[in-house]
This record gives C-alpha cells, structure tokens and sequence, in this order.
C-alpha cells in the first residue's frame, strides 16, 4: 500500500516536481537504548517544510507530519502523527528487527475542501483539489535502516565445508541460508588448508574464492532485493556497504559486481601482494 | 519456568543438510538425535513453561485441529518472547524437534504417497525460514504469531479474532501474508470488524468476493494512506466496499 505518485490525482510535495519552488525534507536517525539490560530502539526525526499552503492545512489541524514506520520481519506497520517539527519516538523492546523503513508523510486528517497552492507546476495551476482524510500531500525519501541486536560480521557468516558431490578441483557456495557456505571438492579442500595461513599464497585465495564468495553474494542479492533480507549474512552485507558509503545497485552488471567484490577483498588480497612488489 | 536452550545455528543448518538426506529422523527422539549428530546447544533467555502443553489435533478440519486453543496455549508457554526474538529460527527448530515433537508429528503428518516430497514437508513446517516460513509453515511458530495477532487486536477477543482468521486459510493468507494491510493494526482490526459484522449477519465467506474486496482496499491504499487513518473511519470507507464486493459475486452467481 505505498503510494504510487503517477496515479494521485492531487499535486504531491517532496518527491515529484508538483510543486515548484517548495520543498519537504526530513532526517531520521535509530539509535539503541539499554534500560535495565533490555535494549530497544528510539528514532529521532526532523521535518522542514517550506510551503505555506500545506503549512496551513497543518497549523488549522487538517493535516500533520507523520512517519509511516514498517518492519516487516516483525509484521510492524504503525503511522505516527508528530505534532511538532522534531522529536523522538521509543519503540518497545523487540518490536522492530530486520529491515526497518520509514517514509516521513504529510497526511490529511479530515477533508480539505478546495485545497490550492501558489508555487504548483503549470499543469495543476489555477486547480483546486478536495483532499480527502489519508491522503498524502507530502511525501520524504523513505529511509531504511536493519535492526540488529545480536549483530554480526559479514566476514563471520561465511562456512567452508568440504562437499564430495562436486568435482575435486572446484568450489561452490550455498548462499540460501544464515550463512554462505563455501563447499569445496576434496582435492580443493586441501590445497585450501595447505594455503590459507601461508602469508605469501593467502591473498591469492583471497583473488579468488573470496572474491567469488562475495561477487555471488552480490549478485544474489542485486537480483534478490527483497527475498535476501531473510538472510543474516544479506543483512550483514547490506550493514557493511552501508558503513562504506556504498551501496548494491540493482541494475549493476557483472562488471561493476565484479569490481566491487574485488575492492571489498583488496586489503586480503591485491594489498598485501603489493607490498611485495 | 525455565530458560530455552536452543540448536545454535550452526547445529540448524546441519539439521537441515541431516533432513534432507534423511526425513524420518523426526521419528527419532530429540536427544538421540542432538547425541548422534553432535548437535549443539546454547542458553538462550527465552522463558519457556514447561508445564504448558499443546492439545494433540483430533484431526485436520479447523474444528478439529485445535490451533485456535493451541496459539494462546503458545503464548502461554513463551510468556516473555517478543517479535523480535519469534524471528529466530533457532527457538522453532529446537521445539519442533524438542518439546513439541510429539504435536508436530501428529498435526504435520505425511500425508502423500510420495517419498521424495517428505524432506520438503519437514523443511517447511519443522523449520522456519524468512516471514512466510515462520507465519505461515513452521508448526510452532505460525501459532504464536496467530496468537500474537490475535492478543494486539483492540475490542475483540483472541476467540473472536480466531474464529474469523480461521475460518478460512484463504481468508488469513490474504490478509496477513500481504506486506499491507495485515501489518498495520488499525486496517486489520477494521477489516476483521467488518467480516466479523458480514458472517454475524449471515454473509458467510467467499472466496471470490473476499479478494474483489481485498484488491479494492489495495486499490483505495494507492491513494490514501489507511495506516493513517483511525479504525472508525476506516470502517466506515471499507464496509461500503465489502458490501459492494460480496453484492457483486452473488450477482455474478445468480
């Protein structure tokens, strides 16, 4: 039940081009709390508005700020009203985990009768609008932040396992479950345990199962988005390129796939080969 | 009242791999099973009761399969879990194969003449995974997150709440499998309320009206943000627009 912008037949503020000069921005932020040893979850929020026509839909109480929270792992799906243009709002212990997003709204609380605005783009000028209660006439970027409280590593979700139903020589990984679990042939399995602690072979495993293991999760997660959220070591991922700035692009191809997976294992791999050089 | 210990991860996915070679270790006692696969444990802090038992089915149809009293007897057995900690596959695991083995293989039975589709039938429903696999096809835990829908809901009671998402699987997986309607508690107590007023009346269950009508709350949350809105008014939108769907279908029949 997101709305969907195209089909609304009244101008939208914030992420369309409906309104000219005027604009809708919010920053949201989590942060964990711990009272008594129970951890729980409070967001903050700011809203900036600058239209005076919506300004007065909220000042005569037509309309308010809200945020539209949803966790689906939790089956979490709540709208806050937020009567000022900052605050804080304290979830209760274990009520969000997962995948958490918020898209900051403003919404109609009772009709709007004749609703215009000075700034709207030159199709809707000179219109007016009957806005009906749960209409959304502004709408924010959703942010999405993962609720994690037993945290882990990416690097620590990643299995090696030795599996006698492949060729010797070759590597495979399983990545539908918690953990990726990277199973070797037989003959592999050896040359990995010969290798992996011996400082001038390591980074050469690391070109390339590692890099494999992460290319695949990559690759599986570009073309999983939603359904890999189940996986601890999806989360873990998306958590990792999240604190690097960086992000899995869904339309990414092999090559740029490929070359992030290969700047994530640089430092195991092409970093230390190069202070041998 | 004690604490759970549960399989760690680790052991979950062995048992995974171990069920998929061979199914009918579900007939085998839970710690023959941990002991010869050297499966391991760790303390968890989930309270369990262990003096809470779920009622053995009598049989498959919802009068008889007993999951209405077995979410609040769930409930009860796990008083301090949160929805946070019921998406740990781990707790689901261990009391499919642990405490509650001995329900899961009755309520769960094979029934397929077919061999090779047992070691997807205990996949499904003697693990969890994702939403769909812990709401819908592990045999515990699909009760307590029944139970746990059903305690939130405001102004009726659980019995109440069950005996409308019960009385049809279609009627539950519509409305709570979607990442809609069924997360947001004013739109799910507003749209149990307005079955629950139809059946009361007379207007039973229909299939085909019930996802007319479901398509057309989708339709009207393209527009207007039901999550926003109260359960009044919420009720006083939709039941034109239950009405208007079930009018439809018996149209359509006559």
């Amino acid at each position: 039940m997101k709305s969907n912008l195209r089909a609304l037949p009244y101008p939208i503020l914030g992420r369309s081009d409906d309104f000219v000069d005027s604009d809708f921005q919010t920053t949201v932020d989590f942060e964990k709390k711990v009272v008594d040893a129970v951890e729980s979850v409070v967001m903050s929020y700011t809203f900036l508005m600058s239209n005076d026509a919506v300004a007065q839909l909220i000042e005569k109480k037509l309309a308010t700020y809200a945020l539209d929270v949803s966790c689906p792992d939790t089956l979490y799906r709540r709208v806050f009203y937020c009567e000022a243009n900052s605050g804080v709002i304290h979830f209760l212990p274990g009520e969000l985990y997962g995948k958490v997003t918020v898209e900051p709204i403003i919404v109609l609380l009772k009709p709007a009768l004749n609703f215009k605005a000075d700034d709207l783009n030159e199709e809707y000028r000179g219109m007016t609008f009957n806005l009906r209660p749960g209409d959304t006439i502004a709408i924010d970027e959703i942010t999405s932040r993962y609720i994690e409280f037993d945290k882990l590593k990416f690097e620590s979700l990643v299995r090696i396992q030795t599996a006698n139903d492949i060729p010797a020589e070759t590597y495979r990984f399983d990545l539908q479950s918690d953990f990726i679990v990277i199973l070797m042939g037989k003959d592999f399995r050896r040359l990995w345990e010969a290798y992996r602690d011996e400082r001038d072979k390591a980074p050469f495993l690391a070109m390339s199962v590692y890099k494999d293991c992460i290319l695949a999760a990559l690759d599986y997660v570009s073309r999983n988005e939603l359904d890999s959220d189940q996986y601890k070591w999806a989360r873990a991922l998306k958590f990792k390129l999240f604190n690097l700035g960086k992000k899995i692009n869904v339309d990414a191809d092999f090559d740029d796939l490929n070359s992030q997976a290969q700047q994530l294992v640089s430092k195991l791999s092409v970093q230390r080969l190069l202070r041998n050089v | 009242m004690s604490d759970l210990q549960v399989l760690k991860t680790e052991s979950v996915q062995k048992l995974r791999r171990i069920v998929l070679a061979t199914p009918e270790i579900i007939y085998e006692p839970f710690d023959e099973i941990a002991d010869k696969h050297s499966l391991s444990f760790v303390q968890s802090t989930y309270s369990i009761n262990n003096t809470v038992d779920l009622l053995m089915p009598l049989g498959v149809s919802q009068d008889q399969n007993k999951d209405s009293e077995n979410c609040s007897r769930i409930l009860a057995a796990l008083p301090s879990m949160s929805p946070a900690n019921a998406t740990d596959e781990r707790v689901w695991v261990t009391l499919s194969f642990g405490a509650f083995a001995e329900y899961m293989r009755e309520r769960w039975k094979f029934r397929n003449s077919q061999e090779d589709k047992l070691p997807k039938h205990v996949l499904n429903h003697w693990f969890a995974t994702g939403v769909r696999g812990r709401m819908r096809d592990n045999g515990i835990s699909r009760l307590w997150w029944m139970g746990y829908i059903a305690k939130k809901v405001p102004g009726m009671s659980m019995a109440q709440v069950y005996e409308v998402l019960y009385a049809n699987s279609d009627y539950r997986s519509t409305l709570l499998e979607r990442n809609s309607s069924g997360n947001s508690l004013n739109v799910l107590t507003a749209v149990l309320k307005i079955s629950q007023k139809a059946f009361d009346s007379g207007v039973p269950y229909n299939r085909e009206s019930w996802r007319d009508f479901m398509k057309a709350v989708n339709f009207i949350g393209g527009r207007r943000n039901l999550a926003a809105m109260t359960q009044d008014s919420l009720i006083e939108l939709l039941t034109p627009v239950y009405k208007k769907a079930y009018e439809r279908s018996q149209k359509k029949a006559s």
